[in-house]
């Protein structure tokens, strides 16, 4: 139904979870927001019920690993993922072997990579528009 | 097999703290450090700039009294010791048991994850009427490692992770790093380079003011005030891009110096860029304070006591009328800059917010006069990291004083300990949330300036 996800772009409630780490890519979403959040239709909700994707920014340790899990339990489907930055896509410079730092798509099915450090705000509008676009829909 | 200290031990250490405390001294630091068998303990003193330090040396998996009875400030510093080595700090007081319910307190859970929460960290309050009672209070989610993972790291690699410990403070903790490297290394940096670095350090303290002011309107729920905040912060991020095109500032300093010149033309670009601010943040300041209803909530909530003021660091000092002024611990031409540090009389919300815009109208004044007098010359003295030594730097951050202790061996990290002033003031969060109504919770949070991702690494 690509037309409907198309559709569900017009509108798009983002729940932010800022996972640990020096927090400057969800500032940068935080400015995103203040500009142009009216042409694209997206806001942020503090309810996970009430969202559309999840933004996950900043390095998953073990601890933050189990609620990001329950938070993405949460959010009704259809639903799209988006690890903002290197932190969340990979670790960056902290992840080692066994130190027991997790990338998102080791714990989450992302639908959108946004790298950087730290990416631009404009980068983060539009990654969250495509990732919409292939939102993912109940097994 | 957890072995005590004799209660003789007990008695000199507590006797030797009890004997600083009475002669005002307050805790900066404890470092700890594993030696063979036995786990090194220093605590660093400190009363109008000298510094003492006491060191123990106890054997592993020992029980030694706990330092927050006589410096309450140790709190967080020990438990994050407790959480590394193989040691245990024994206090009096009663630990607060989350499952402990009474009959007319209701639990509330709060976070990791909030929109008006800036970082993880988990709350459950015991409530009473609306009001908290008491909390847990649950750190670890912003937890990297980054001390283990800078051991045996090279210089530049270790400058590049701790630039990225924290958005607001991450400049001044490389810098920090910098100043020890140079140090050991017996590096004279150039003038113009220490002015460079001066500015850069006022613009990294006006971007971290800048974004607390943001995260204060959005816990206010003045939406139109967070928009104008945020294009203040869009006039920064602009400044920024002229000079570095990184509005964190990193890769721009390197052991010596500043990684490439920046042309006068740039730097005047950019100051008249930052100047434009200030019309706004004065009018955005003077509207809150002649509006009855933010001046009559955020006064009457986070109240500090002077006594706990007094060994805290940054806004939450200065706003009960003590005037610290951490620039004068920085090594930078801060001398020939004309300032004054502003303080308030009472601290509370509303003065800790007052004061975030007159920190923010100073950075602003600093570059500018910086930018009038910086003289010309090389902005690199470079002869190579060859030396091995330790080295102890006191350092203004955003938020207060940070204290930064590494060890190198050549070109190699062998030792690092970082405490942000977040370690010294998240020590009494807990007593400053009883009596707090759950709605005024983020605005009192955000109000005490607490960089958790420096905090906790």
């Amino acid at each position: 139904m690509n037309w409907l996800n198309k559709i569900r772009t017009r509108s798009i409630s983002v729940y932010i979870i800022q996972a640990g780490g020096c927090r400057d890519c969800a500032l940068q979403f935080s400015m995103a927001l203040s500009g142009n959040s009216e042409i694209k239709g997206i806001t942020v909700t503090g309810n996970p019920k009430h969202a559309d994707c999840l933004l996950v920014c900043g390095c998953i340790n073990d601890k933050s690993k189990k609620k990001i899990m329950e938070v993405y339990e949460k959010i009704p489907y259809p639903k799209a993922v988006i690890a903002v930055g290197a932190c969340a896509c990979s670790g960056s410079l902290f992840r080692r072997e066994n130190n027991h730092l997790f990338s998102t798509e080791e714990i989450l099915p992302v639908n959108s990579w946004i790298r950087g450090c730290t990416p631009g705000h404009a980068e983060i509008l539009n990654a969250i528009v495509r990732a919409m676009e292939s939102a993912k829909e109940p097994d | 097999m957890e072995r005590s200290w004799s209660e003789k031990q007990s008695r000199t250490l507590m006797g030797k703290w009890f004997g600083y405390k009475s002669q005002d001294y307050r805790l900066l630091f404890i470092k700890a450090s594993d030696e063979e068998g036995s786990v090194r303990l220093e605590y660093m003193l400190e009363k109008n700039g000298y510094i003492e330090s006491v060191d123990i040396s106890i054997p592993e998996n020992s029980a030694i009294p706990s330092v927050t009875a006589v410096f309450p400030e140790g709190a967080q510093m020990q438990k994050e010791i407790a959480d590394t080595y193989p040691v245990r700090f024994i206090s009096n007081e009663d630990e607060i048991n989350p499952d402990e319910e009474q009959n007319d307190l209701l639990t509330v859970e709060w976070g990791p994850f909030h929109p008006l929460l800036q970082e993880p960290v988990f709350f459950r309050f015991l409530t009473r009427d609306d009001a908290v009672n008491k909390a847990y209070i649950e750190t670890g989610y912003n937890y990297r490692g980054v001390e283990p993972l800078c051991i045996g790291e090279k210089i530049p690699h270790v400058l590049d992770m701790l630039e990225r410990i924290s958005s607001v403070n991450g400049f001044s903790i490389g810098l920090a790093f910098l100043r020890a490297v140079e140090k050991v290394n017996m590096i004279v940096i150039p003038d113009r380079a220490k002015y460079l670095r001066l500015i850069l350090r006022e613009m990294s303290f006006l971007r971290a003011n800048l974004f607390s002011l943001s995260h204060i309107t959005q816990c206010l729920g003045l939406l139109s005030d967070n928009s104008d905040i945020f294009k203040l912060i869009s006039l920064y991020n602009e400044a920024a891009s002229l000079i570095t095109g990184d509005p964190q500032l990193k890769g721009i300093l390197v052991p010596g110096g500043i990684k490439s010149d920046i042309e006068p033309e740039t730097l005047f670009q950019a100051n008249a860029v930052l100047q434009e601010m200030v019309q706004e943040l004065t009018a955005i300041r003077n509207r809150w304070n002649s509006t009855g209803a933010i001046t009559g909530r955020m006064s009457a909530i986070g109240k500090i006591d002077k006594d706990i003021a007094r060994v805290m660091t940054g806004r939450a000092a200065r706003s009960a009328g003590f005037p610290e002024d951490t620039r004068k611990l920085s090594d930078l031409p801060y001398h020939v800059l004309s300032y004054k540090v502003p303080v308030a009389g009472e601290s509370n919300c509303f003065t800790r917010t007052m004061l975030m815009f007159e920190d923010s109208l100073l950075s602003i004044s600093l570059i500018d006069q910086a930018i009038e007098i910086i003289p010309r010359g090389d902005v690199k003295a470079y002869n190579g990291t060859r030396n091995k030594g330790e080295a102890i730097i006191r350092e203004p951050e955003a938020f207060g004083e940070l204290i930064l202790s590494v060890g190198l061996e050549g070109n190699i990290v062998t030792d690092i300990k970082i405490r942000n002033s977040s370690s010294l003031n998240f020590s009494f969060l807990n007593s400053f949330l009883a009596g707090t109504e759950l709605n005024e919770l983020p605005l009192l949070i955000s109000s005490l300036d607490l960089d958790l991702s420096g905090m906790e690494k």
